[in-house]
């Protein structure tokens, strides 16, 4: 396995097992903690894929592979614009 | 139903869903949203838990594609970038195009993706004998790589990418339209079209399936769609299902994978059938 995808196992290992403690925890309490604790489970998971592509922009950037970081760079811009652009127009 | 039985009946079906998903690269809201439906939520309240459990599916079944080399990083960003403009289309459009046209249109492409995977016999990508554990993984500067099968290392070489880039780019528009993860259409494109091998293609898909999901689920979440309560139990049970996907995944030859995932998108397009 190369550094960086051992790198990404660890870090999505652990944001894994936090989410689903945050979202066990969750389900088993109730009110504005159940909320927070079930809210982080949400955040942590639906941000790991991106800052998964910005790990992988800046890996290739160091490692040389300019063209690949390139395309990882416009595809989070992509995303985000594609993001404003839908929020605007709806 | 009581409260109890209706949480522990969203983790299971999320479980299960989640698993097959992650087996065949599919995603598995496709299957999620529609058993949902059968109960006492609509498509709209269904839709955002069909997002979160691709999502957790995906994070959780990359642990075990990541130690694998499993995922095809480059090759990922590179057909992402033409599946995600499709995408901004395809949400933009929405609405033009009535339900059930839609509905059976994917129920077709469905078939024709399964058809695709059932055909084709035999392994197209060969061990190469001269290859250790150590050539396991993407090249640098390249879309080729080196994947893992039964202990022994198989090169490959995507093929027909710019054809391939555009299929994706229909594949978003498709998505965008219908509201669904797209596994199911990313999977056969990256499988038989660009000819990256059954595991490979899958556990890239799960990856950039993850990837589209957060990024709608984002949306949804800005239109205030999302009901964390019932999210937090499809986390649990698409954690769980996630990581045995991947784990299987990982004990199956490529034609048992191509066959189930056939069989998977025969279901699907049943149930896209029976909904419309």
């Amino acid at each position: 396995m190369t550094s960086l995808s051992s790198f990404l196992a660890k870090w999505t290992t652990t944001v894994v097992v936090l989410a689903a403690l945050a979202a066990s925890a969750g389900v088993i309490t109730s009110g504005d903690i159940a909320h927070t604790l079930n809210t982080a489970a949400l955040m942590l998971l639906g941000a790991l894929p991106v800052l998964r592509v910005i790990a992988l922009a800046v890996s290739w950037a160091r490692a040389g592979d300019r063209r690949y970081a390139a395309a990882a760079v416009l595809l989070v811009s992509l995303m985000a614009a594609g993001v404003v652009m839908v929020a605007v127009w709806r | 139903m009581t409260d109890v039985a209706r949480d522990v009946l969203i983790i299971a079906l999320a479980f299960v869903t989640s698993t097959v998903g992650s087996l065949g690269g599919l995603g598995g809201a496709i299957l999620l949203v529609p058993l949902l439906t059968f109960g006492d939520m609509t498509i709209a309240e269904a839709a955002p838990l069909g997002l979160v459990s691709v999502i957790a599916g995906s994070v959780a079944a990359g642990r075990t594609q990541l130690r694998d080399g499993a995922v095809n990083h480059r090759f990922a960003v590179v057909t992402e970038l033409g599946a995600t403009a499709g995408v901004i289309v395809g949400v933009i459009l929405a609405g033009s195009i009535s339900d059930r046209v839609l509905t059976y249109f994917l129920a077709t492409l469905a078939l024709l993706a399964a058809g695709g995977g059932a055909i084709r016999k035999g392994v197209r990508w060969k061990p190469d004998p001269s290859l250790g554990a150590d050539s396991i993984g993407e090249h640098h500067g390249s879309l080729s790589g080196v994947y893992r099968l039964n202990d022994q290392a198989v090169p490959y070489q995507p093929t027909r990418m710019g054809l391939g880039v555009s299929l994706m780019a229909i594949a978003g528009v498709v998505t965008g339209l219908a509201g669904v993860g797209g596994g199911f259409l990313k999977t056969p494109l990256s499988s038989e079209v660009m000819r990256l091998p059954a595991k490979v293609a899958a556990a890239t898909s799960t990856f950039t399936i993850g990837l589209t999901a957060s990024t709608a689920l984002l949306l949804m979440a800005i239109d205030g769609r999302v009901v964390v309560s019932d999210s937090a139990l499809v986390v649990i049970g698409s954690i769980v299902g996630g990581t045995l996907g991947s784990r299987l995944q990982r004990y199956l030859s490529p034609p048992v994978v191509r066959r189930a995932t056939a069989l998977v998108l025969t279901v699907i397009a049943v149930v896209l059938v029976v909904r419309a």
